[in-house]
Formats: C-alpha cells, structure tokens, sequence
C-alpha cells in the first residue's frame, strides 16, 4: 500500500479508455494518446479489480502475493499510470484490504504484455514523412 | 448510403460537381465520386479506376479543379510545401477538393488518408487480400514482406496488394479491396489473416488472440484525429482478433503456398 501520510492512495481506470478481455489477456486503448496494451492474466484480475478503484495492497492481495510482490504490483500500476491508463482517485475503494486471493496458488507478477502505437498508416513506409507513412510506390494501372 | 447515415449537406461545389463529369469508383466498398471539368484528367482517372467500378450514392466526392473550399469548416489536409499538392476535406459533407494542378497519383494519396475516416463499420489495413472459392484472407505485412509477391503469385485470387478494408457484416466480417495499387474490386467472407513474411517453406502458425490484437492493430490505418471512430475501430479490432484465426504465415513465392493458404482455418 502506498500512504502518504495520513493518507492510502488509491487507483482507478483513467475515463480516456476502452477495453476487452481476449482469452486470459486484457487489451486497453488509451483515447487519447492514442496507444493501446494488452495486460496479462494477472494484470488482466488487477484491471478488473480497478473499475472502482481499489489501493495496492488489496490488489496485491487479490493476486495471492506476499509483500514482495505488492512492489511489483505497484510497479505495474504506475506503468499503467505511464500510459494514462489509470489514475489515482480519492473515491472509496471496491475492494477491501482482505480480499480474497483470485489466483491462490503462485503469485505470477501482472505485467504488461505488449505496446503498441496507433498510428493514421499503421505499419506501411514513409512517402510523406511529416505528413503521413505509406508505401513509396507508383500506381501500376497506367 | 445506409440509411441511418445522415445525408451530407450539399455546397456549391457538390452541385457545380453535378454538370461535371463524373466517375464512380469502389473503394473498400464505398463508392467514391471523383469530377472533374478536365476531360483528359478524368480520362486518366477512368483508366486508374478501371477494374473497381462502382454504382450508387457516394461515400465521397472528390472535386477536381477548385482552388480552395468554399467554407472555413473544410480542413487542408495535404499541403503544397509538404506533399506538393493541396487538398481539403469537409467533413459534414464528404467532400473534398483538389486543385487543377493535382495529378492522380495526389487523388489516390488523398483517398488513402481520408479511407480511415470513411469507414465506421470497418478498418483499412495494410495488407493483400486474396479470396477464392468464397473465403477471403487479408494478408497483413510492412512493405517487403511479401504483399506485392503474393498477389503477383496469383492473379486471379488477388483483389488488391496494399490496403485491404474488414468490415462488419452479418454474423462476421467482409473483406474488401482498395485500389491500391494492382487489382480489382471484390470482396468475399473474411475467412483468416495472415502475417507475411519471407520464408525457406512454407509453414503457418496460429497465433494467439490477444497477441493477434497488438499485430493487427500495428497494421491498421487509424483514424487518429476521431476519437468516436478510434473507439469504433478499436471494438472492430479486438472483435476481428476474439473471432477470425490469425497466423503467421512463412512463404517461399512459389504456387504452392496457396494450399497453405486456403487450407481449413479455425478461430
């Protein structure tokens, strides 16, 4: 749990996101920056875990850790707060600090799957590059 | 037009565009309008767009021949000092303007950029499609990986070799081709995506779902200046990933990689 003082910080999902869950991942889009991730198993329960806001040490608990583990939780959620996935919030949490472990066997660490940028011509080359990527070739009908 | 699309106001330019020649032309499955009163300009898009006729209300009309919108609310988008031509777009109308001076090779850069914003049912992709005996495949890859290898393969299975378009329809997804660059437009029943690469056999694997959304999304033209439309695409990707098989397909550009291709896909 991170305090600060008197107080327990707590996470929620950011507004600017979307998301869906395929097979044990979770993939997130982030409106604005237009950046989208994909969660694993675990990070798939935190997110889940977030949709109300929950503090750290719940979450760290949710996924059977011991305190070792809830530096890595913490890890993970301020690399969702890099993306602006999530943000802190001073609303009640959801999830109460004896909650139940949802994957009570080995503590796998919630981790960040893959990353990717949306970009207005994906993977395709550069003909204009302050303008726009795409492949450098001339029609071939004429 | 669908019907639950509101119908675009008409400006000054679309009716100036009704005593211009016109010609229709699919793109993705929308139809595309380009006019012009240069009848040797529009010869040459005639011949550009021979093998993707079109009919019916278009999507968007392009007019050639104006040098600037008639209204502030149409935004450039190319300019002359980055892109050599200028060109704008009005959205609340679906039209855009190209000066007289715009070669084709600027009309079709424009329908490249302003496809993704056209598309609230679909996502253009970087990619081949090929389809044959009612299954259609997109073939995804950066350039060099085998799109223009593979259509050239075969020409009779190959609708196009650059942006392939999925869009939603009943019950799953369709996959349309562009003209972009070589081919003809169809469409068919998406039936699995490919991964290209080079390879020394031919060999497919599946790849997973939720890793099959992140390639799929790295190939994708987003309408990033859209947020409705960015969420829009991004429930068509992840639905496209959870639903249609996807592989990583390694090909050497022979015939033979075509029973690879067609053999039985399952999600």
């Amino acid at each position: 749990m991170t305090d600060r003082g008197e107080q327990t910080v707590r996470y929620a999902r950011a507004r600017q996101t979307a998301w869906r869950r395929i097979g044990d991942e979770t993939v997130v889009i982030n409106l604005e920056s237009k950046r989208m991730v994909a969660l694993n198993e675990s990070g798939s329960v935190v997110w889940d875990a977030l949709e109300n806001g929950a503090a750290l040490a719940a979450l760290a608990a949710l996924l059977g850790g011991d305190d070792a583990a809830s530096g890595q939780v913490l890890g993970f959620v301020e690399a969702l707060a890099a993306e602006g996935l999530v943000e802190e919030t001073g609303e009640a949490a959801a999830l109460g600090d004896e909650a139940s472990p949802v994957h009570p066997g080995a503590f796998v660490p919630p981790a960040i799957a893959w990353s990717e940028e949306l970009l207005r011509f994906g993977g395709a080359c550069n003909k204009y590059p302050d303008v726009s990527e795409f492949c450098n070739q001339l029609p071939k009908f004429s | 037009m669908s019907a639950s699309s509101p119908a675009p106001r008409r400006t000054r330019h679309v009716l100036e565009s009704h005593s211009r020649k016109t010609v229709l032309t699919d793109c993705g499955g929308l139809v595309v309008a380009v006019a012009s009163d240069d009848e040797a300009w529009l010869d040459l898009a005639r011949e550009r767009f021979a093998t993707f006729p079109a009919s019916g209300d278009p999507a968007l009309t392009v007019i050639h021949g104006i040098e600037g919108p008639e209204r502030p609310v149409a935004s450039r988008v190319f300019t002359k000092a980055t892109a050599g031509f200028d060109a704008w777009y009005d959205p609340s109308t679906r039209e855009a303007i190209l000066p007289a001076d715009a070669d084709l090779e600027a009309l079709g850069d424009l329908l490249r950029v302003l496809l993704p914003r056209l598309l609230p049912d679909g996502l253009a992709f970087h990619a081949a499609v090929l389809a044959g005996a009612g299954r259609g495949f997109l073939c995804v890859g950066a350039c060099g990986t085998g799109k223009s290898t593979l259509a050239d393969l075969f020409p009779a299975r190959a609708l196009c070799d650059e942006i392939g378009v999925v869009r939603q329809k009943a019950g799953g997804f369709a996959v349309h081709s562009t003209p972009f660059w070589k081919g003809r437009s169809g469409s068919a029943p998406l039936a699995g995506v490919y991964v290209l690469r080079h390879g020394v056999a031919n060999a497919r694997h599946p790849v997973a779902p939720g890793t099959a959304a992140g390639v799929l999304a790295r190939h994708a033209f987003w309408p990033t200046d859209d947020p409705r439309a960015m969420r829009q695409g991004f429930a068509l990707l992840t639905d496209l990933a959870a639903r249609v098989p996807v592989y990583d397909l390694a090909f050497r550009p022979t015939p033979e990689v075509w029973q690879t291709i067609a053999a039985e896909t399952t999600a």
